[in-house]
């Protein structure tokens, strides 16, 4: 077989490159020739997971990460996107993508904590996750909190004792001495209450807990009440109430530019009150009428003349 | 005093001769016919050697690896690690380079001290012939451009060979091995391994042609430089390995 | 016509040519001979542009080659073939890759023109069955034939010999020198060979320069050759007990 230079050349160039592609991808974790699963994870914090670091279920090394990711929305959240070259598990749906550390250096993984669904994931789902905390991790979540409550209590401690200390020089031991002996007094003086009105006190607690019971079994009922009153100021909070006033408002600013053009004398109803000129026509009127009247009493025939029967009559 | 200004000397009468070697070919369709018979001499023909070479250093370097970490303290997929890094940062590019620097170095200086012994060189002069560009940018080119494929190969031949010797001793097992290999993987090393045996290329093929081209007397004298060529590309490569490392890496 | 004007070359202070003045005719063989170390390499090499003279001027024609950027040497220099004193064949190409090599890299010929070409610059020099033999393969007589149609191939104007029948036999040394002296007449060259072989330059030496210690000693032809008066010219071309014994009779 004589192949030409060229030839050579170019297969030796296509087979290194294949090799070499092949080669970097099954470095990067990627196995070409073997199938894979892919899934997802999304977690507020990579805290230290890196690409290629193993996933494991129940301690078996079953994938690793192939990408980690800021999520699309800027939330800052990391999506992890890790395959499965060991398919033979199936992953139950409920179960948690756990962030774990792996050992004392602090090397991190993920821990599949697989849940009891019989129904199982898919290719490309993504997992609800959670943190698993390493050794080091709890120690050092547990201590810091501790330590600081200790720094603080040791300070209130010691500024206590510098105050009782200034008390106790400043010459008030003898005072404390006297409160001390009140107090007794004052306790033996309460105790001598206390046994005195002991009935009386049975008597208002029992009292007391008559009422809390009898609120107690109208609990019901209260609480229907406090619904109705909930009711009520939510429908009068629906209700047009606002603008209903704001009407009212405006009503009565009219009728009080109306009383005053009244009272000024303006218009009709003005006139009618503040003119008396209708008043003493009207007055004049009565008084003629009240004469009329008189007048038609007097004399009817000036006024009235009937005709029942026949034509008319001259009236004279 | 003398020395060093025989070294300036050197230099820019190397740096004389690449511009004559890259300066325009008369006739490409005759340079490119030279570049696949030096491809095929150069690079195809030190397939074998680096095949053999690379699968036997990944062999004891996994070994050694698995040897010297026989500790509680460090995970055992740490022999992985330690060799996938050695190999593709150093072992295969340098040590492969250093290794090709004899085999090809010397080949080039020889040939070409013999062509120019032979008055081979000036017969293509004569010819109206470019020598120094007709004879070394084939070469060049064919290295330079060949080699990191070689490079390629050696490591992918080396990282397999401590897998099958690691794993038939009993060193590693093959998922420590494998976890080790693919562990905090960092795609960059392998680019700048790749330039590195690109730059070693360069150097192998250019100034072995130098030493060869200035070949002056018999078969004394070709003996001499191929084994100046050799000698001054290896401590060349190793400079300039230091250099890149130091530029690239650090 | 080529013609050296007052060249000079040394290496460091040996001085091997010192003003040499010569004129080198068309159409003809141009012998150069004289002792080794004389100085006849150096000249052609100085002559074809593989060495600087120091000083002084090569013409070819009008041409001043020494003045000519290195560019404008190598396309002159098509214009010229060379025959190596190691024939200098390519190691790497057989026979007819030799020659057809100076016609693929320069002519604008077709594939099939190349290759009647060199056919016909095989069949110049007798030699037509060895196109697929490698040089290493054939004898040095072949080797030296080989090279000569390498030098015709491109049609030279000038052709340069070094030294074309050392370690050659008699018989075959007389069948290259025909061979020269029938191309250059065939193709009009100006050609120049480097010998000191007698019997080419009483062949075929139609201008004959003797060089002795860097500088022309004596210029002439073949006819003249034999009786010279020159004593060093005499004391070379008798160097021989045999032809010494042939001027006897």
């Amino acid at each position: 077989m004589n192949f030409s230079k060229e030839l050579k050349t170019g297969v030796l160039i296509v087979c290194t490159i294949a090799l070499g592609i092949y080669g970097l991808n099954y470095l990067k974790g990627y196995d070409l020739f073997s199938t894979s699963d892919e899934y997802y994870a999304i977690y507020p914090d990579a805290n230290g997971l890196l690409e290629s670091n193993p996933i494991l279920i129940n301690g078996m090394h079953v994938g690793k990460i192939q990408r980690i990711n800021f999520v699309d929305d800027n939330s800052g959240r990391v999506i992890v996107k890790f395959i499965l070259t060991n398919t033979e598990f199936k992953i139950p749906n409920d179960s948690r993508a756990l962030m774990a550390s792996l050992d004392l250096l602090g090397a991190k993984g993920i821990r599949i904590m697989p849940g009891t669904s019989a129904t199982y994931l898919q290719d490309g789902d993504t997992l609800a996750t959670g943190t698993e905390d390493g050794m080091v991790d709890r120690l050092s979540k547990e201590l810091i909190p501790t330590k600081q409550k200790a720094e603080h209590l040791i300070s209130s401690i010691d500024s206590t004792l510098q105050q009782l200390n200034k008390v106790l020089n400043g010459g008030g031991s003898a005072s404390l001495q006297q409160i001390l002996i009140n107090l007794s007094k004052t306790t033996s003086d309460v105790n001598d209450l206390l046994a005195s009105e002991k009935t009386r006190l049975n008597h208002i607690f029992a009292n007391a807990e008559s009422i809390t019971l009898n609120l107690r079994n109208n609990q019901d009922n209260l609480t229907a009440i406090m619904k109705n009153a909930a009711l009520m100021t939510d429908s009068l909070a629906k209700s047009n109430l606002k603008s209903t006033i704001a009407n009212a408002d405006k009503s009565l600013a009219e009728l009080t530019k109306t009383l005053n053009q009244i009272n000024s004398g303006k218009g009709t109803l003005g006139k009618l009150i503040k003119d008396d000129t209708l008043y003493n026509n009207l007055n004049t009127s009565a008084k003629d009428l009240d004469k009329l009247f008189i007048d038609i009493k007097e004399h009817p025939s000036r006024y009235v003349n009937f005709s029942i029967f026949g034509g008319k009559k001259e009236s004279k | 005093m003398s020395t060093i200004s025989n070294y300036l000397y050197n230099i820019g009468k190397y740096g004389i001769f690449m511009k004559r070697v890259f300066s325009k070919p008369e006739k490409w369709g005759m340079y490119k016919r030279q570049f696949f018979i030096e491809v095929d001499s150069l690079a195809i023909g030190s397939l074998g050697i680096v095949a053999f070479i690379s699968i036997f250093m990944g062999a004891v370097i996994t070994l050694q690896s698995a040897f010297g970490f026989e500790s509680p303290w460090i995970p055992l997929y740490a022999v992985g690690v330690a060799s996938r890094d050695t190999i593709i940062l150093e072992l295969s590019p340098t040590i492969i380079s250093l290794i090709l620097a004899g085999k090809v170095g010397s080949s080039i200086a020889s040939e070409m001290g013999t062509m120019r012994v032979t008055e081979q060189l000036d017969a293509l002069e004569i010819m109206g012939v470019n020598s120094a560009a007709y004879m070394t940018l084939p070469k060049i080119l064919a290295c330079t451009i060949m080699f990191p494929f070689l490079i390629t190969i050696s490591m992918f031949l080396a990282i397999l060979g401590g897998w099958i010797f690691g794993v038939l001793s009993g060193a590693v097992s093959s998922y420590e091995y494998i976890y080790g290999i693919t562990h905090n993987f960092k795609v960059f090393n392998v680019y700048y391994s790749l330039i590195k045996s690109f730059i070693f290329a360069f150097l192998i093929s250019s100034v072995s042609s130098f030493y060869g081209y200035y070949t002056k007397g018999g078969a004394v004298e070709v003996a001499q430089s191929s084994t100046k060529a050799v000698v001054y590309i290896s401590v060349l490569i190793l400079v300039f390995n230091y250099i890149l490392t130091q530029l690239l890496l650090v | 016509m080529i013609e050296l004007r007052n060249l000079n070359k040394s290496f460091g202070t040996k001085q091997v040519l010192k003003n040499i003045n010569v004129k080198l005719e068309e159409g003809k063989c141009n012998l150069i001979i004289g002792g080794s170390g004389g100085g006849k390499s150096v000249m052609l090499k100085c002559m074809v542009g593989l060495l600087e003279p120091d000083s002084g001027a090569v013409f070819y024609g009008n041409t001043n080659f020494s003045e000519l950027s290195i560019k404008q040497r190598k396309t002159f220099s098509r214009e010229f073939g060379m025959l190596f004193q190691g024939s200098a064949l390519f190691d790497s190409q057989t026979v007819e890759e030799n020659i057809r090599f100076p016609l693929q890299m320069f002519s604008t010929m077709t594939p099939n023109e190349i290759k009647d070409r060199v056919n016909f610059c095989l069949e110049k020099v007798n030699l037509e069955n060895a196109n697929k033999l490698y040089p290493s393969e054939i004898s040095g007589g072949m080797k030296k034939r080989v090279a000569i149609a390498r030098a015709i191939a491109v049609n030279p104007k000038y052709l340069f010999c070094d030294e074309p029948n050392s370690g050659l036999d008699p018989h075959t040394s007389t069948v290259i020198d025909e061979l020269i002296s029938n191309v250059t007449e065939e193709f009009k060259m100006t050609t120049v060979i480097i010998t000191h072989d007698m019997n080419s330059v009483i062949e075929i030496g139609d201008n004959i320069i003797y060089l002795h210690e860097g500088q022309v000693w004596w210029e002439g032809h073949k006819q003249q050759v034999l009786d010279t008066t020159n004593d060093e010219l005499y004391d070379f071309i008798y160097a021989s007990k045999f032809l010494k014994r042939l001027k006897k009779v």
